[in-house]
């Protein structure tokens, strides 16, 4: 399935990690890690058989290196591929060509080394949110004790502010705090990357404000290797230090890369506020509405250097009242915004 | 309709109900049916049964309650296999498509056949009475089980499933902590209805074999010409059945609870 191309940097890189000790934290800043290609994603594919004969190809030629300790969003139209994408990288659906390297080995099935969050938070209904985030841990940390796996789970809950709501049933929480859950189960398992599926594609604008805060400041904390998928073009500017436009499918692949150079540590109001917002915003609009239809140009996996086409005066003018009045009405709620929904 | 609710209806309207049967019975026995007891009739006779229900007076003359307690503890027995069977066979129905495809033909085919079919293949397998009985009652109790365990297991939500995948849970780990909690509702479901088949099988398995029990004293019963008792079996076989239902319906409920 995978090639020598891939093979032989994945090998490279493997040894340099033995070199360089692979599992030190990463405490500042995405892009000085010795690790340009943590995940390294080749001429993905994945094609499903038709019954007259040629297979329909969603998602085609997509390539995408991620660097260690980087936040990537992918975003697109819905029915683009994009969630085909990360589900192949979680393991849970098989490429038909290509392949994907995550630290120096090659994905062939899910594992815990790769934290997930659904689109819907999947909790255990049966289980308490701490049990919920405790079966994760167990499998990660099979060593400790049954204390100390339930500390850890424990102290991820109360990070994400759910600290009271330990030995709640998820039938009992809101749509918001079950994510909250979720999102506490994948950060808790400790995992090489996060993988978020959509993650506050369920919730509404309100709570998903609140939880993208909530995930931005984990994030922010040890600066885990993150690939987000999104149709929120606020949610991927906010979070993201690289976003991953997508072509429409069939056949979706890489379109743009767009760098997102918004000084972290990141909050709404100065992301909102700054000069650079608009024009990020405007390109992604602009491609979303006019260029993610037309044919891609050739993939380009490094992404830095992008001749990105000026936006149209349409694109500038609905962004701009969009943000405006998001901006409004992030303000006039926010004074909400550190309690739990 | 007029569907006005007053306190106490819960109590009065049942009884009202019970009431019209009574007098309908009571008219029916005076009338078209001169053979049918009547239910002063029936009460008196029956009297001695029902006041000193555990009594032992002979082989075939007990309480009622006593002749209850041995077909309760067959149906308990023959209920046992049948979960025992069944739900093992309903996981694997419900997980393997290969394994469904081949049998559940049969299954479909074996599913309606009477108690009164297998009962004298029993006795001709086991040579008795009470083997051949727990066979009966097993084999046509077990199927609600069956299905509804193997459609619990097909139910499973996909993003369980991944959920065991994304945390790379060991197969043990997998079927304790995801599938039989999610399949037990309704596996629980196919448990009740099971055990109303159960208690449905008894009186067929004890009226052919002659156990004693609440089925084989209704049919000595007949045979003896006293009409009253079968009227007091029928009785007793309802409530008995109604009461179990109602504690599995209870259980059933808490499962439900879990679920949402």
């Amino acid at each position: 399935m995978i090639s020598s191309a891939v093979c032989q940097p994945a090998l490279d890189q493997f040894m340099e990690e033995i070199q360089s000790g692979a599992d030190t934290p990463h405490s500042k800043g995405p892009r000085m890690t010795h690790n340009d290609k943590y995940l390294e994603i080749w001429k993905l594919q994945k094609a499903y058989p038709t019954p007259n004969g040629s297979p329909a190809v969603i998602v085609e030629d997509f390539t995408l290196n991620v660097a260690e300790g980087e936040f990537v969003s992918v975003i697109g139209h819905s029915g683009c591929g994009k969630s085909t994408v990360l589900s192949m990288i979680a393991g849970l659906s098989q490429p038909t060509g290509g392949g994907i390297v995550l630290a120096g080995r090659e994905i062939v099935d899910a594992g815990p080394d790769r934290g997930v969050v659904f689109q819907a938070p999947c909790l255990l209904p049966w289980m308490t949110a701490l049990q919920n985030v405790t079966l994760g841990v167990e499998q990660v940390a099979p060593g400790k004790s049954r204390a100390e796996q339930r500390e850890v789970a424990a102290h991820y809950l109360e990070l994400v502010g759910l600290g009271d709501s330990l030995d709640v049933h998820p039938n009992q929480l809101s749509g918001g705090m079950r994510q909250r859950v979720g999102i506490a189960r994948a950060f808790a398992l400790s995992p090489k990357m996060l993988l978020l599926d959509e993650p506050f594609g369920m919730l509404d604008s309100l709570t998903r404000l609140e939880l993208q805060q909530v995930l931005i400041d984990l994030w922010a904390s040890d600066r885990k290797t993150a690939l987000m998928i999104t149709h929120d073009v606020d949610e991927a500017l906010f979070l993201s230090d690289r976003i991953v436009m997508m072509t429409n499918g069939p056949a979706a692949r890489v379109g743009e890369i767009l760098e997102v150079t918004l000084p972290r540590p990141r909050d709404r109001q100065t992301v909102f506020e700054h000069p650079d917002y608009e024009q990020l915003r405007g390109r992604l609009m602009s491609f979303l509405e006019e260029r993610a239809n037309h044919p891609p140009l050739p993939a380009q996996p490094s992404g830095h250097e992008h001749h990105l086409p000026t936006m149209t005066a349409a694109a500038v003018n609905s962004s701009k009242s969009l943000r405006r009045s998001l901006s409004r009405s992030f303000l006039r709620l926010s004074g909400f915004s550190n309690r739990v929904t | 309709m007029n569907d006005k609710q007053f306190r106490g209806d819960w109590l009065l309207l049942p009884l009202a109900g019970m009431v019209m049967v009574v007098v309908l019975w009571a008219i029916s026995s005076k009338t078209w049916a001169p053979n049918l007891p009547s239910p002063l009739k029936t009460w008196q006779v029956s009297q001695p049964y029902l006041m000193k229900p555990f009594e032992k007076r002979g082989e075939l003359d007990q309480g009622i309650l006593r002749f209850t307690w041995y077909s309760l503890l067959l149906v308990a027995k023959g209920y046992t296999i049948a979960l025992l069977i069944g739900t093992p066979l309903g996981f694997v129905l419900g997980m393997s498509k290969m394994f469904a495809k081949t049998f559940d033909p049969i299954i479909q085919i074996l599913r309606p056949v009477s108690p009164l079919a297998w009962l004298p293949l029993g006795l001709v397998l086991f040579q008795k009475s009470e083997p051949a009985a727990l066979f009966t009652i097993a084999l046509c109790s077990m199927w609600p089980t069956v299905i509804n365990t193997a459609v619990g297991v097909r139910a499973i939500p996909q993003d369980f499933l991944n959920v065991a995948r994304v945390l790379n849970l060991s197969r043990s780990k997998t079927l304790f902590k995801i599938l039989l909690p999610a399949t037990l509702p309704y596996m629980f479901t196919g448990f009740r209805l099971s055990l109303g088949i159960a208690w449905l099988v008894i009186v067929a398995a004890e009226m052919l074999t002659g156990a004693p029990g609440v089925g084989g004293f209704l049919w000595q019963e007949y045979n003896s010409l006293i009409y009253e008792h079968i009227i007091l079996c029928i009785l007793t076989i309802g409530v008995i059945g109604f009461i179990l239902d109602r504690l599995m319906g209870v259980v059933e409920r808490r499962l439900q609870v879990a679920k949402a």
